[in-house]
């Protein structure tokens, strides 16, 4: 029963799957080649137009147009598990950001190979960037879509997607402060790292090597608790808005 | 009849602090043509949408073909048909995209049929959705949800938002294709002309509780209007089940439900002289039960 969700979302986003790709590429190896910035400055602006714009304007269109149509009453009376109808649609939303934000990062690696001399960034760098990346972006599509009012629009999905990013860029600017100012981390110890990681954008101390390990599985296990508490609540919402 | 189609039993509803349906009971038996009756807000389509499983109720049950709604959800919506009201569907499909898209959830859907149905119901299938008149829209809804030729066909407002030539089209193709083979037929309305000439149980929702459910024909002949000019210090509470009562002039109007002779008697004890005796449409009926002065005692 689920074929016929993937065949509806398929043709639903298939446009916007093309044009974030399209777009986010050309974008990059434009800037790239014009060498309007470093290597490095133009492949972290891909990642966070990847993982914060585009995710952002994902999550704006993936359960809000289909409450706005009033096309969720038709969609939910078929005999299909809501939770599957809900998957489906995230999954195709989820897509739309991370297709690109992959396609972007492959096609990087793959000129840092053709010639490793003239790029200032490895594949361990493109490799570490892109998992991030698409890490936050996910855990930021998610709750965006999922902690949305139920019924809203596309545009109060925007607003709480701008007012989620607002909180989380509050929280890194907090945190950095305290962790390089005040040491509140040692000095919280372990309840300190769990503070500072259940922020997405924490991720973006992983990009460098240095971070020890235990740290990036507390940040992954954060983020994985943070998005399956989102996709509980997103599922609720949806049973509710049939 | 033998068994009931639909159950409901005790049914209760709120969104958030505003409770909806206080205890809904009712039985639509097998095979017939049900009209759900209500204003709008009454929690019709609360209602059907707790039958088809899309909600979970605060109390109570809701059975379909002896099936839980909440147990079973996705093959009570594989039985049932159903048609929401102003049914918007996906425009950017074809209609024959639509119901080729629509026949993949449903393992007994009836190509032929369809293809009848699409005959029947004029419907260009190379158009798309967005492209379709109001009148088009629901017959199209109404394909969707007869294609998989399901015993219980629930119909939500249907003819919301068409006029009256569309409206009388519909109900035709509605009355063609599901009053001969035995189809159990739910259908809510605020139109009770419309519901009139095809119902033959008839339930009336009032602020979240059944407030009467019958056979069309035996409701019709149950409830009877009094004109007469009353007595001095007539007392009308020595009648019993007066749902209405309106003064005009020296005249007064009484209407009776359950009316019998011992109630005609009662009445004529009442009356200075004749008595005119009507019946009523159900759009009158519908009338005294939902907003009928019940005031009784001692006419002033």
């Amino acid at each position: 029963m689920i074929r016929p969700l993937i065949w509806k979302e398929w043709h639903e986003q298939r446009w916007k799957l093309a044009f974030g790709t399209v777009m986010l590429a050309s974008c990059t190896w434009s800037a790239l080649a014009a060498r309007m910035a470093t290597d490095s400055e133009v492949i972290i602006a891909a990642w966070i137009f990847g993982a914060l714009v585009l995710s952002w304007y994902s999550a704006m269109g993936v359960f809000a147009p289909e409450i706005a149509a009033k096309t969720i009453t038709f969609l939910s009376s078929k005999p299909v598990g809501s939770w599957k109808v809900f998957f489906c649609k995230w999954f195709f939303g989820w897509l739309n950001f991370a297709v690109p934000t992959l396609v972007c990062c492959l096609g990087l690696a793959v000129s840092v190979l053709a010639r490793p001399q003239g790029r200032y960034f490895n594949i361990e760098f493109i490799a570490r960037g892109t998992c991030v990346a698409i890490c936050v972006g996910t855990v930021f599509y998610t709750m965006t879509c999922c902690l949305a009012p139920r019924k809203s629009g596309e545009a109060l999905t925007g607003f709480v997607g701008l007012m989620i990013l607002l909180a989380m860029f509050i929280h890194t600017f907090l945190l950095e402060f305290a962790f390089f100012q005040v040491n509140a981390l040692v000095k919280f110890g372990f309840f300190g790292k769990i503070a500072f990681f259940v922020n997405p954008l924490s991720g973006i101390n992983f990009i460098e090597p240095s971070r020890e390990f235990s740290s990036a599985c507390l940040y992954f296990a954060e983020q994985i608790v943070l998005l399956l508490l989102c996709l509980w609540l997103g599922i609720r919402k949806w049973q509710r808005s049939s | 009849m033998g068994k009931n189609a639909i159950e409901i039993e005790e049914l209760e509803y709120s969104y958030g602090r505003n409770q909806v349906l206080k205890g809904v009971n009712l039985r639509v038996p097998a095979g017939s043509i049900f009209g759900f009756l209500g204003r709008n807000g009454a929690g019709k389509t609360t209602t059907i949408k707790l039958l088809l499983g899309l909600f979970r109720p605060d109390a109570g049950t809701c059975r379909v073909k002896e099936l839980d709604s909440q147990i079973n959800p996705i093959i009570v919506r594989r039985t049932v048909g159903y048609m929401a009201e102003d049914q918007q569907m996906y425009g950017w499909m074809r209609i024959e995209q639509i119901i080729k898209w629509v026949a993949s959830f449903y393992p007994n859907w009836d190509e032929d049929f369809t293809s009848r149905l699409l005959e029947m119901l004029e419907l260009p299938s190379k158009s798309k959705v967005k492209t379709l008149s109001k009148g088009q829209n629901s017959r199209l809804a109404l394909l969707l949800a007869l294609g998989h030729r399901p015993e219980v066909v629930i119909l939500d407002d249907p003819t919301l938002g068409l006029d009256p030539i569309a409206r009388k089209d519909f109900l035709r193709h509605v009355i063609d294709l599901l009053q001969s083979n035995g189809v159990t037929v739910f259908f809510s309305s605020h139109l009770l002309y419309e519901i009139e000439p095809v119902a033959d149980h008839v339930a009336i929702l009032d602020k979240g509780v059944i407030i009467k459910s019958a056979k069309t024909e035996q409701l019709r002949e149950s409830i009877r209007k009094f004109i007469f000019t009353p007595k001095q210090q007539a007392d009308f509470s020595s009648v019993p089940g007066i749902l209405d009562l309106l003064t005009s002039g020296d005249n007064v109007s009484v209407t009776l439900e359950d009316c019998d002779e011992q109630k005609r008697a009662a009445i004529r004890r009442l009356s200075a002289n004749g008595i005119q005796e009507t019946a009523l449409n159900l759009d009158e009926i519908f009338e005294v039960y939902v907003i009928g002065n019940r005031a009784k005692g001692k006419r002033e």
